[in-house]
């Protein structure tokens, strides 16, 4: 029987896909850059990320219903689709690579500070594998868990920190010229481009429009998310520490104490955003397997030895791609950024572009569809 | 087959178990040195950092300050190094047990330390997982060592009673501020570049480091709070005193609350004590020929807790009006003193630079290349306005003799 999820169950699976890795050290990256005004920032970037995540709504209305390669390989011939595959395929490994290294080196420097890097991957990629075992069905479940309590703990600790917001941290406004914004708003951007995940979850909702709209609150959600931790950070540090802070979000939190008798009410929030982690993780290779399957030609659902092959090669990669932390926080802003922007915008919107120009075929039209 | 599938799936989550117990990074309780504060000086270039470690056993048992044993609750060492970091990591060549910050609750630190930088000891704070940011910072004068060395009365760990009495001088007199490190940093790093610390010193004529002073009902010495020091651009550049303390505090609108005593409008030289409840400060900027001046209006509402006055009928609006105007003009003499402080030290530790910014952003561009300079033609207006609220349950300075003889 096919698996099926809800649209609220797609929009947490999506929310997941963006914001657990963004509100680690985007909210820094953007203060640094547009300082005061960084909430303009993720404004801007908010727009720029709700009409791709209505382009992207618009290609889900043209599906036929079959999963995203066989459907673009029905449009464009077995070459193309492939050549599709193997780009997505790459992006996809490139970004689960990197979130498994954030996470990574979150909990490394944090929390385990003894315990080998490559263990704590291996556990965050089997964990998530595991995940991706189960079927799209428990990942909607999962997600939905994991964002329900993701936003209550969320919600409390910005309200657990109110008396320590100094409002006047925000003034002046709009000092920033507009080069900066644009410049900061790339970043982003970039990540909330990731909404085109949905994409690849499309034969599991029962209706296009689903997907779509999936699509599009994700999107506003977690640009929300975005903007509520860099407008906690900027209240609560200003903006000049929070240059020197790597993880300021959580520094925040880090902060608050509850009379005598409660401090490090971080921690609680740390569960929700690791529970955040796994699920993003599995998202990621969800869409991998996916894609891996349909270049090789793979059928049958993945072999257990396939998936700790691919769980190994994933970690080890992780763990081995940058030598130092510093490379990998230059790479995040730098290559992988461009990476987003040009996979998911230029990418995304040829396959646009190309579905509009070819004709579809008679038995494309999918009942859902035009809904 | 459906056997060998459960077989697989108890084997590896059998194994991936393996990698959730945290092996590596397992801490067991009687491994750790739990530290309750910590103290910094200088040798030279080098760095001298002395704890205050718990010993768990001694506390844990009985009542007082010797936990009904004969042991001294804590136990203060000293490692050095040419980083603050090596000199902890020191601590293993004569430790048995490895040096846990997370319960650590003030650091304090040397008047030459301050004077000489304090950016490696932000530095460690905010690099390090294990050393909490939310640690209060304190000055002393000489060496900071001996503050961890005093036994305190009432309180068995001298670390938290240290945070105690910080925290509990912020909320009643707030003439010294409770600093955390990382507001020392966001001060630090602000556009002020300036941020006051409490000094904590020892009174008395000789140090409690031994158990045998509790045996009296008066210790020798004991820990106190006395001034706050001035730091600018991580350096220490002098003293203020309580009552300039105070005064800033006021400009600052960083009053919890607070005690003025006015003198007696009778003229008799006895005094009166009002009980500041609340306070708000609201800094009004305006340009002067191009510099700043800034208005301070101040609006204090407090409860007479004593006057010793001969005679005051504290039901009548005019003699309430005049302890009120008494308490504004102290008030005001406390802004006015504090901030002349500030202006002869040069450091803006009230945080007009970050007004200025917000408010004169054209002129700020200008100001900010050389601030201090602007800082020295900066003039203060203070408006005071106190409100008594509330008399206590008496309308009139108790005095036996007029009582006896049916006066009012």
């Amino acid at each position: 029987m096919k698996q099926r999820i809800t649209t609220i169950q797609g929009f947490a699976i999506l929310v997941n896909t963006i914001a657990p890795s963004a509100v680690l050290q985007m909210p820094a990256h953007i203060v640094s850059v547009t300082k005061q005004d960084a909430w303009l920032t993720v404004l801007f970037s908010m727009v720029v990320g709700l009409v791709y995540a209505y382009v992207v709504g618009r290609i889900c209305l043209l599906s036929n219903g079959k999963p995203l390669m066989e459907w673009l390989e029905s449009r464009f011939g077995k070459a193309v689709a492939l050549v599709i595959a193997i780009m997505l395929c790459g992006y996809y490994f490139m970004v689960a690579t990197s979130v498994v290294r954030q996470f990574t080196n979150y909990v490394h420097e944090q929390l385990l500070n003894t315990t080998p890097i490559l263990a704590i991957a291996l556990v965050i990629v089997l964990v998530s594998v595991y995940a991706v075992w189960q079927g799209i069905e428990a990942m909607g479940r999962m997600h939905f868990i994991v964002l329900l309590f993701g936003c209550v703990l969320m919600g409390l600790n910005f309200l657990l920190l109110w008396s320590y917001y100094d409002w006047s941290n925000f003034l002046p406004i709009f000092e920033m010229p507009p080069e900066r914004h644009l410049s900061a708003v790339l970043i982003p951007a970039g990540w909330l481009s990731e909404i085109s995940a949905v994409l690849f979850l499309l034969p599991y909702f029962k209706k296009n429009i689903q997907a779509a709209r999936a699509a599009l609150w994700a999107t506003l959600l977690s640009g929300s998310m975005i903007l509520v931790t860099v407008v906690m950070i900027i209240a609560v540090f200003g903006v000049k520490i929070v240059n020197a802070l790597s993880y300021p979000s959580f520094a925040a939190l880090g902060i608050v104490e509850v009379g005598k008798f409660m401090e490090r009410i971080d921690v609680f929030l740390l569960t929700a955003w690791m529970a955040s982690m796994f699920a993003k993780v599995s998202i990621f290779l969800f869409i991998f397997f996916q894609l891996l399957s349909f270049i090789f030609g793979i059928r049958k659902k993945t072999s257990p030895l396939t998936a700790l092959a691919v769980s190994a090669f994933i970690s080890a990669s992780s763990i081995y791609s940058w030598p130092r932390n510093s490379n990998f926080i230059e790479y995040i802003f730098t290559s992988l950024s461009a990476y987003l922007l040009v996979n998911n915008y230029a990418l995304f919107l040829l396959i646009w572009g190309g579905l509009r120009l070819f004709k579809k075929k008679s038995d494309d039209v999918q009942g859902g569809a035009a809904t | 087959m459906i056997v060998r599938r459960t077989t697989s799936i108890v084997l590896f989550l059998l194994l991936s178990g393996t990698m959730l117990t945290g092996c590596w990074s397992r801490v067991e309780l009687n491994e750790l040195a739990i530290t309750s504060a910590t103290s910094i000086d200088r040798d030279g270039d080098d760095w001298i950092v002395s704890f205050q470690v718990v010993i768990p056993s001694t506390i844990s048992s009985g009542i007082g300050i010797t936990g009904g044993g004969g042991g001294s609750p804590v136990i203060v060492y000293s490692t050095k190094g040419k980083t603050i970091r090596e000199a902890n990591m020191h601590s293993v060549y004569e430790s048995p047990r490895r040096l846990y910050f997370a319960h650590n609750r003030v650091i304090v630190i040397s008047e030459e330390t301050a004077r000489r930088g304090l950016n490696p000891v932000l530095e460690v704070y905010l690099r390090n997982p294990d050393a909490r940011e939310t640690v209060d910072v304190l000055v002393t004068a000489g060496k900071s060592r001996k503050i961890l060395e005093q036994m305190m009365q009432i309180q068995r760990i001298p670390g938290d009673g240290i945070r105690e009495i910080n925290t509990i001088e912020a909320e009643n007199s707030s003439a010294l501020p409770e600093v955390k490190m990382y507001e020392l940093a966001m001060n630090l790093a602000s556009d002020s570049a300036s941020a006051l610390l409490p000094e904590i010193y020892l009174s008395g004529t000789k140090e409690t480091s031994s158990l045998s002073a509790f045996e009296n009902t008066t210790l020798p010495s004991k820990l106190r709070l006395g001034r706050a020091a001035v730091i600018k651009k991580d350096k220490m550049v002098g003293w203020l005193s309580r009552k300039d303390a105070l005064g800033v505090a006021y400009m600052r609108d960083a009053i919890n609350k607070s005690l003025v005593t006015v003198a007696c409008p009778d003229g008799s030289g006895n005094n009166s004590s009002i009980s500041i409840g609340s306070s708000s400060t609201n800094q009004r900027p305006s340009l002067i020929d191009g510099n700043l001046k800034v208005k301070l209006e101040v609006k204090a509402e407090g409860t007479l807790v004593q006057s010793d006055c001969k005679s005051l009928d504290l039901y009548k609006t005019d003699v309430i009006q005049q302890i009120e105007k008494a308490a504004e003009k102290e008030i005001a003499s406390c802004i006015l003193s504090g901030w002349q402080s500030l202006q002869k030290l040069k450091a803006d530790a009230v945080g007009f630079a970050g007004l200025a910014h917000r408010t004169y952003r054209k002129e700020w561009r200008n100001w900010q290349k050389d601030w201090d300079a602007e800082f020295a033609r900066i003039q203060i207006e203070p408006a005071v306005s106190v409100t008594l609220s509330n008399v206590g349950l008496s309308n009139q300075s108790l005095n036996v003799d007029k009582l006896r003889e049916g006066k009012k």
